[in-house]
């Protein structure tokens, strides 16, 4: 076997090796001199004009595409005449200031009109055969993370939902749907040619906290970003869930080009609910009491006698959430300078940023360095040598609510300002009631009614959780990338890449006993406070070697590439907390404190690739871009049944075809008379995969399982699945793009139908293995949709300049298979029901119809709750009514239906630019329709059966027979489940939010040391038109499929106002 | 150099997958041969243990007759109750058992147990440790499931996962590993010393226990007894302070001492450990389960039934002052009481200011699983006590015929078998011997441990100093120092009658004795109606008083249901186990005759997964 596996790797190699040394023998035997004796040639004519002024514009340059050897100059009058073969079909016409323009030729003279480059491009220099949206230019960005301006830019081209109002926590992006259940569905992304692992399942010690790894990134270092929506076969099994590429800066000419970048504003406090006042509160607080049954009548809160000693302290009216929130400024300053010579091109940029939080311990900041060089080497050897370091901080608080109240006290400071009583202080007050500077405690009101109630004082949890040593994150990234080059000749080329990152990510997490409540943690005991620390250290090596050889001839354009990549990646975690450090001074975890526990990661991930890409064109009119990659990873199994077997590894293949047709390059084709400018159909099929298999679900392994207070054995902890493989997404497309009335409208329409199989699904194992799942690929599900895209150059004036675009993706997602059948995932609360036949994600409970008014209602409805322990109680006035959807007359699980969605009808954005002379005034929007989000921060505060403070539709409680009203009554405890997941905290999220107005100023300067001014100004989220009753409709409670569309109540997006200069030198 | 490296790495690729990880090991580089290894692997096992503890213990005591359901009671445990566990019952899984049999069996495929170190074949101590922990999860296993798949060998692949095994019944499985154990009956276990603050040893499964329930299971009484009784010997089995069950009465204060039986470690001779905390292992969550704790805001969903508290309730202690007088010291067992002095009974007064009745017992459960009173910070849950193996020894002398024997054990209690010039001998603990005689083994010349055995009869225990025909006991089923016999419904009046004709022993049976009035006015028998009873009743009476006491004695830890299925067994009548958990709502309930007709088929004793 070793033997024929070596006769294998021969015969490939040489495959391999033929292919680069491939030197055109084809058309070797044709030079392209004499091709051109006997072309017969046409001559083409025509005027260009600028659009806006509708005047003759002289020096358009106009080229044969893709020879430029064809090219002339319009003269003053704006004509030019060029003699092209034949073969030409398509003319590019380009101008300082103005955009591309790419024309069919015609026999017949043709007038261009030439836009400003204000507009957007309506062509690309070269033709897109897939579907691809790019965006550049960030200088003006007010974003602190890429993924939030690519959310802004393209927010039709992907689905964007910013994570939370944290700074640089970014947004979760979803291309074309969603292409997984349980393995990521988010795309791949490419930096400078690299593979950026984003880290999506690992730990953070902070509730509602993800450690973006783009936040390492300033936008100002980057140029350019490209999202490819399908052909990403060449992505082997990163790429089913699509692509963004970004690119950063790298100078383009040796001209030294300085640019520097200020930026500062102030973020206002976000939208919060409303809640009770400190006397709403406190008859909301005795009627829960009342119904508790409790035969204690004594209450200290409860007592009204100014005298009473305890009446100051109960006796306030505090707004929780301002003790907690403020404004937050932010800042930004980068500097960038490229240049070069004959010996190297550089782009060096240094920058930092600074951003507080709008809730308070929460600020960012992150200073950056890059350094990107081309250097020739020798003759036509070069190389890429580019060097990155950032360091990013951030204070941390816990941010949001948790999942489990039975697991740890609630620390998050704006969750507690929600629900803490308001009849309470801060601060604690003498005897006449003046405040004094020290905090109060953890409540005790409540004390008694349950277990572990009493809550902490988010004022002391900000106060003496805040060092250096206690709430704090460290997050640096460093990285080095060398890419020698050798160009054989202009059409032929070989490089290779390699890459090395390592990123550090340091946590440090501390509950105070100040101000927090000793806090019973089931089965393992009291816990006054806890200390924890978190540490992972990632190391990424990256090798991408390919040869590229490009060959037109006359009609024939052909570019081959073929390589190999190679990825390894190194996770290494360790997780150490522990309880009763004994006082605030000491936050440091050890052995010795109570309730210790220790976890951690050790992965190790490697992928080796095959890829090979063909892109024809005949005459630039018939495109054909043909892929084809295979992948093998260390994930997969030993025993994978599909794709090939080879050098004893198992590999996915992924083919891919993309087909263009430039239908207004055709002679048919009469431009003129359908007023279009040009015409593109496009189709394709292509085939990607998804590796993101948990490490070791392929192998059988054992770890160490805890036995006894220190003692640990070795037990087995996976049974492998040797078969496991990726998943592959399966994305057909069919598109069409076309540009009018002289390029005044564009239009782009997208078709595509993907099929996932092999979906990476949690299957049971037989009892008899003594463990319970196994990875396995089974289950399969789909997404069908179209997206569209126009523009409009509403305004076209020498001075006024104005475009307005939408874009928009509708998407139906369907599971079509699963192995086990259908289940439901219990996520924060919520049932989250995997189901043949329905959207990933659907919200599966309860249907309400209203509360029943009074007791003759209820008992006619004649509804019962039975309990697990077989206790029959009736509904009764006040509660709510469920609908009995199988009518045996109880309430159970049965009468659960789907009550929610959370994928979008339809989801983009919008976007105006309007510019007076140098004035631009941009403006974006975005929206999403027809999206569910479950509202679980609302389940809590309008729960009415726990103590937390509720908003004021609580005021609207039933109270008393007869009322009507769409509130059931407060019952502690909530023992008839009125609160339970229904429909009641399920929302329409759809939104349409003004992200951001920008208005500029570009300063008509040209001297030779100051070569461009721009001050601007940007307000982002100035408002949202949403029926949601949250403070954000962009909700996020984690990265995976399942957690999209619930909102646990993370710290929401406020208003902002930026101001910045950017200067040119 | 492009060549180079796709040769270079298509020739690594098969082995560049092989990865490793610090967090987890890979099966396929994973050995067992050397003490170290083993040990990580054998704590590795018993971790796995743990998560079978609580279930054991519930699955054994729901379907007994010592407990019940209330109003809090979940349908999880409701349903096995009322034994119809339906497929959606985590019980009705039974992944947990073959967590431990999977583990088990990976570590006999992999451990050398050729190794040697000090020319001691070390690994072969945890091969028997494994072996016999496997041996016993089959066992408990069958106990609830009847007839399950059975494997030995690992399962390390999904495609092994489903593969068919065959079906083996309790029966096959107490075949199997007798075989199985038998060479390995006098291994050494291997000593770890203490693992928080635990005897480690106590942790494993003792082989000599294991035959001995798989031969009284068999039927094998006498085998069964050899087992149980070598242990003793090989253990010096001893008895916990001053009595082997109930322990800690100071007769001349008329005092209990606190009842340590509650709160001793000491007689637990073969424990699962549980952790102190989620974060330190496996923890139990029997404290909410039969006691009311905050986690269950008061509302456990397991109390003990009618039929365990009547049977308590009847239980009288006494002690004897003289030769002929007895006085009652209290009512009631001790054992369902945690503060006795309530409940005293003097001589003059009987004070009756009982708690709400289930106040009382809730206490007592409470005392047996809140986990801070029992076990202190140890949490261990029972396996084998002092109690049960004594109990069980009873057991099988029973039906071997030696009732007498049987009922003394449950009396005296025998504590350790020593050899006494060269034979082996059965003596009575130094605490407990006072007035009787050693035994020595009958029978001519030098007995050998193994092959001359021999088993004392009733008159080895005869107080040399009284003549059997005037002696007799005060007793019933608590058992206590020959000085402090205790008065009960099922009061049994021994006279040590010795008849010429082999087996025809004499009982005396006070009838008089059930009269409830008897608190009041019977201090000591004026007389006693002598009957005589052919043997086999006096074997299943006598069994009848031992399967009282395993219910007041090992009460809520599990043994329940196997101890009434065993008695059911001997007696070849399974409405004897139907009968008991049919009556276990109490006598002011009528038998719950569909349960009785349902268990009166043995099949539906068991959850029937096939």
């Amino acid at each position: 076997m070793k033997k024929m596996n070596n006769h294998i790797q021969f015969v490939l190699c040489c495959l391999v090796a033929g292919g680069m040394s491939l030197t055109d023998p084809a058309y070797a035997a044709m030079p392209e001199e004499s091709v051109q004796q006997t072309e017969k040639m046409v001559t083409v004519s025509g005027v260009a004009y600028d659009a806006a002024t509708r005047t003759p514009l002289a020096g358009v340059r106009v080229v044969a595409h893709g020879n430029s050897k064809y090219s002339v100059m319009t003269n003053e009058t704006g004509a030019y005449t060029l003699n092209v073969p034949a073969f030409v079909t398509l003319l590019d016409l380009t101008a300082p200031g103005y955009n591309l323009v790419q024309m069919a030729v015609s026999e017949k003279a043709q007038e261009v009109f030439m836009h400003s480059e204000q507009f957007t491009d309506d062509y690309t220099s070269k033709v897109q055969v897939a579907d691809v949206a790019s965006t550049e230019d960030f200088s003006l960005s007010t974003a602190l993370t890429i993924d939030q301006e690519i959310g802004t830019r393209l927010g039709g081209d992907l689905y964007s939902i910013t994570r939370s109002g944290t700074p640089a926590m970014g947004s979760a992006m979803f291309i074309g749907g969603l292409n997984s259940l349980n393995a990521n569905a988010q795309p791949l992304i490419i930096l400078d040619g690299v593979y950026l692992d984003q880290q999506y399942g690992r730990d953070a010690l902070h509730e509602g906290h993800y450690n973006n790894v783009l936040s390492a990134i300033n936008v100002n270092d980057i140029a350019k970003v490209t999202v490819l929506k399908n052909a990403t076969a060449l992505y082997g099994t990163k790429g089913s869930n699509g692509v963004i590429i970004i690119d950063t800066k790298r100078s383009t000419s040796m001209a030294t080009r300085i640019e520097a970048n200020v930026m500062a504003g102030v973020e206002l406090m976000p939208d919060r609910p409303s809640m009770m006042n400190a006397s709403q509160y406190r008859m909301y607080a005795s009627e829960l009491i009342g119904s508790t049954g409790t035969e204690l009548t004594k209450f200290k809160f409860l007592n009204e006698e100014p005298d009473y000693y305890y009446y100051h302290m109960y006796h306030n009216d505090t707004k929780w959430d301002e003790y907690v929130y403020r404004e937050a400024i932010t800042q930004n300053y980068s500097i960038s300078v490229q240049g070069g010579d004959e010996v190297a091109d550089y782009n060096l940029s240094l920058g930092y940023t600074g951003a507080e939080s709008t809730l308070d311990f929460n600020n960012f900041s992150r200073m950056n360095l890059r350094f990107n060089t081309d250097i020739k080497l020798i003759g036509n050897l070069s190389t890429r040598f580019d060097v990155a370091y950032n360091y990013n901080t951030r204070n941390l608080r816990d941010d949001g609510i948790i999942e489990d109240f039975t697991a740890e006290t609630i620390l998050s400071p704006n969750f507690l300002a929600l629900i803490k009583a308001p009849f309470l202080n801060p601060y604690r007050q003498d005897e006449n009631g003046d405040v004094t500077t020290f905090v109060s405690g953890a409540d005790d009101f409540a004390e008694g009614f349950g277990l572990n109630a009493s809550w902490a004082n988010p004022v002391a949890i900000n106060k003496y959780g805040d060092a250096k040593n206690k709430n704090r994150l460290e997050y640096s990234m460093f990285n080095i990338t060398i890419a020698p080059r050798y160009d054989f000749n202009s059409n032929l080329y070989a490089t290779t890449l390699f890459y090395y990152a390592l990123s550090n990510n340091n946590q440090r997490s501390f509950v105070p006993m100040t101000g927090t409540p000793t806090f019973y943690i089931d089965g393992v005991g009291s816990s006054t406070n806890r200390a924890a620390a978190f540490n992972a250290k990632q190391e990424s090596l990256f090798s991408d070697t390919k040869i590229d050889w490009t060959h037109r001839n006359k009609a024939h354009y052909l570019n081959l590439v073929g390589g190999f990549r190679f990825t390894n990646d190194n996770y290494v975690s360790t997780a150490q907390e522990g309880h009763n450090t004994g006082n605030d001074k000491t936050p440091n975890v050890s052995g010795s404190l109570n309730f210790s526990d220790v976890g951690g990661a050790d992965d190790t991930w490697r992928s080796f690739a095959y890829y090979a890409n063909a892109d024809y064109s005949y005459k630039y009119k018939y495109f054909v871009q043909g892929g084809l990659s295979m992948e093998t990873t260390s994930r997969f199994g030993k025993d994978v049944k599909s794709g090939i077997k080879l050098a004893g590894v198992h590999w996915g293949l992924f083919p891919s075809l993309q087909t263009a047709w430039l239908v207004s390059s055709e002679d048919f084709f009469d431009r003129e008379k359908l007023g279009i400018n040009s015409l593109k159909l496009s189709a394709g099929y292509d085939a990607s995969g998804n590796d993101d298999i948990a490490i070791s679900a392929s192998r059988t392994s054992l770890a160490a399982n805890r036995f006894l207070n220190g003692s640990v054995g070795l037990v087995l902890n996976n049974i492998g699945n040797t078969g496991v493989q990726w998943e592959t997404t399966h994305r057909f497309r069919v598109g069409l793009d076309l540009t009018e009335y002289n390029d005044i409208l564009g239009l782009s329409l997208n078709f595509f139908k993907s099929y996932t199989n092999n979906l990476l699904t949690l299957k049971s194992l037989p009892e008899i293995s003594g463990e319970d799942y196994y990875w396995s690929n089974d289950g399969s599900l789909e997404n069908i949709g179209i997206d569209f895209g126009v523009r409009f150059k509403l305004l076209n004036r020498k001075n006024w300049k104005w475009e307005f675009g939408a874009n928009a993706t509708a998407y139906k997602n369907k599971i079509t298979a699963l192995p086990d059948g259908d289940y439901t995932t219990k996520i924060y609360g919520a049932n989250v029901l995997t189901s043949v036949g329905r959207a990933a994600g659907v919200f599966y409970g309860y249907e309400t119809d209203g509360v029943y008014a009074t007791q003759q209602e209820a008992e006619e409805a004649g509804l019962t709750l039975v309990a697990n322990t077989g206790e029959v109680t009736p509904f009764a006035a006040g509660d709510m009514k469920f609908v009995d959807h199988v009518a045996d007359g109880v309430i159970n699980e049965k009468d659960m239906v789907v009550i929610g969605d959370p994928n979008p009808d339809v989801y983009g954005n919008l976007y105006s630019s309007l510019s007076y002379k140098h004035f631009t005034l941009d403006m974006n929007f975005s929206y999403s329709y027809g999206n569910d989000i479950y509202n679980y921060q609302r389940s809590l505060l309008e729960g009415g059966s726990q103590f937390f403070n509720q908003t004021t539709a609580l005021n609207r409680r039933w109270i008393a027979e007869g009322q009507q009203t769409d509130i059931p009554k407060a019952t502690f405890g909530d023992p008839m489940g009125n609160a339970r997941f229904s429909d009641r905290w399920i929302e329409d999220g759809s939104y349409l939010r003004l992200r951001s107005v920008t208005l500029s100023y570009e300063l008509p300067v040209n001297s030779v040391w100051l070569q461009g001014l721009t001050v601007w100004a940007t307000a982002n989220n100035l408002f949202t038109l949403t029926n949601y009753l949250g403070s954000d409709p962009e909700v996020w409670a984690g990265n995976s499929v399942l957690y999209q569309g619930i909102d646990r109540g993370l710290t929401a997006q406020g208003r902002s106002v930026l101001m910045g200069i950017k200067i040119n030198l | 150099m492009v060549l180079c490296t796709v040769l270079g790495i298509f020739t690594a690729c098969e082995d560049m997958f092989d990865l490793t990880s610090s967090s987890v090991q890979y099966e396929g580089s994973h050995d067992i041969n050397s003490p170290a290894d083993s040990l990580y692997s054998v704590i590795g096992v018993l971790s796995k243990v743990q998560g079978i503890a609580d279930r054991t213990v519930l699955l054994g005591e729901l379907r007994g007759d010592l407990v019940d359901e209330n109003v809090n009671t979940e349908n999880d445990l409701r349903e096995i109750i009322n034994y119809n566990v339906s497929p959606s019952n985590p019980y009705y899984n039974y992944s947990d058992y073959y967590a431990v049999i999977n583990n088990c069996n990976y570590f006999l495929s992999k451990v050398d147990t050729t190794v040697l170190v000090s020319n001691q074949p070390v690994l072969l101590r945890e091969y028997a440790v494994v072996k016999a922990i496997r041996a016993w999860t089959y066992l408990q296993m069958t106990l609830v499931y009847r007839s399950v798949p059975f494997i030995t060998e690992p399962i390390l692949s999904v495609v092994d996962a489903e593969k068919d095994y065959p079906y083996y019944t309790f029966e096959d499985v107490c075949d199997y590993f007798i075989a199985d154990l038998l060479p390995y009956v006098d291994t050494e276990y291997p000593n770890y010393g203490e693992i928080n603050k635990i005897a480690s040893r106590k942790m494993f499964f003792p082989i000599r226990l294991l035959l001995g329930d798989m031969y009284l299971w068999k039927e094998d009484y006498a085998n069964a007894f050899r087992y149980y009784a070598e242990y003793m010997y090989n253990e010096e089995l001893g008895t916990v302070s001053n009595g082997v069950f109930v322990s800690g009465f100071n007769a001349n204060t008329n005092d209990f001492a606190g009842l340590s039986i509650f709160t001793s470690t000491d007689e637990n001779i073969c424990i699962i450990p549980m952790a102190e905390s989620k974060l330190s292992g496996t923890t139990t969550n029997l404290n909410n389960i039969f006691s009311s704790t905050d986690v269950n805001e008061g509302k456990r969903p397991i109390s003990p039934s009618y039929a365990w508290k009547e049977l308590a309730e009847k239980q009288d202690y006494a002690y004897e002052q003289n030769a002929t007088t007895i006085r009652h010291i209290a009512c009631g067992d001790a054992r369902a009481i945690r503060d006795y002095r309530l409940y005293e009974w003097t001589d003059d007064s009987y004070n009756p200011n009982l708690p709400d009745e289930e106040e009382w017992y809730r206490i007592n459960v409470e005392s047996k699983y809140l986990v801070n009173y029992k076990y202190r910070n140890r949490y261990p849950l029972p396996v084998y006590t002092i109690g049960n193996v004594y109990l069980r020894m009873a057991e099988a002398l029973n039906r071997m015929g030696d009732c007498e024997l049987a009922f003394t054990i449950l009396k005296d209690g025998v504590a350790s078998v020593r050899i006494v010039d060269g034979n082996i001998s059965f003596m009575i603990p130094t605490a407990e011997n006072t007035g009787y005689k050693g035994i020595h083994a009958r029978g001519s010349g030098a007995a050998g441990k193994n092959d001359e055995y021999h088993l004392p009869t009733y008159e080895d225990f005869v107080p040399s100093s009284v003549e059997p025909t005037q002696m007799y006991y005060v007793v019933n089923d608590t058992l206590y120092d020959a000085a402090q016999g205790i008065v009960g419904d099922t009061i049994v009046y021994f006279t040590l009658h010795h008849s010429e004709d082999e087996g025809d022993y004499g009982w005396y049976y006070d009838e008089e004795w059930r009269n409830p009035d008897r608190k009041k006015d019977k201090e000591s028998p004026d007389t006693l109606i002598m009957n005589v009873y052919p043997k086999n009743y006096l074997v299943e009476k006598v069994e009848d008083l031992i399967v009282d006491e395993m219910a007041l004695e090992t009460a809520f830890e599990g043994n329940r249901f196997a101890d009434l299925m065993r008695v059911a067994q001997h007696r070849n009548d399974p409405t004897y186990l139907a009968d008991k958990v049919a009556r276990r709502k109490g006598e002011n309930h009528p038998r719950n005759e569909e349960l009785f007709v349902r268990l009166s088929t043995p099949d539906n004793w068991f959850i029937n997964k096939e």
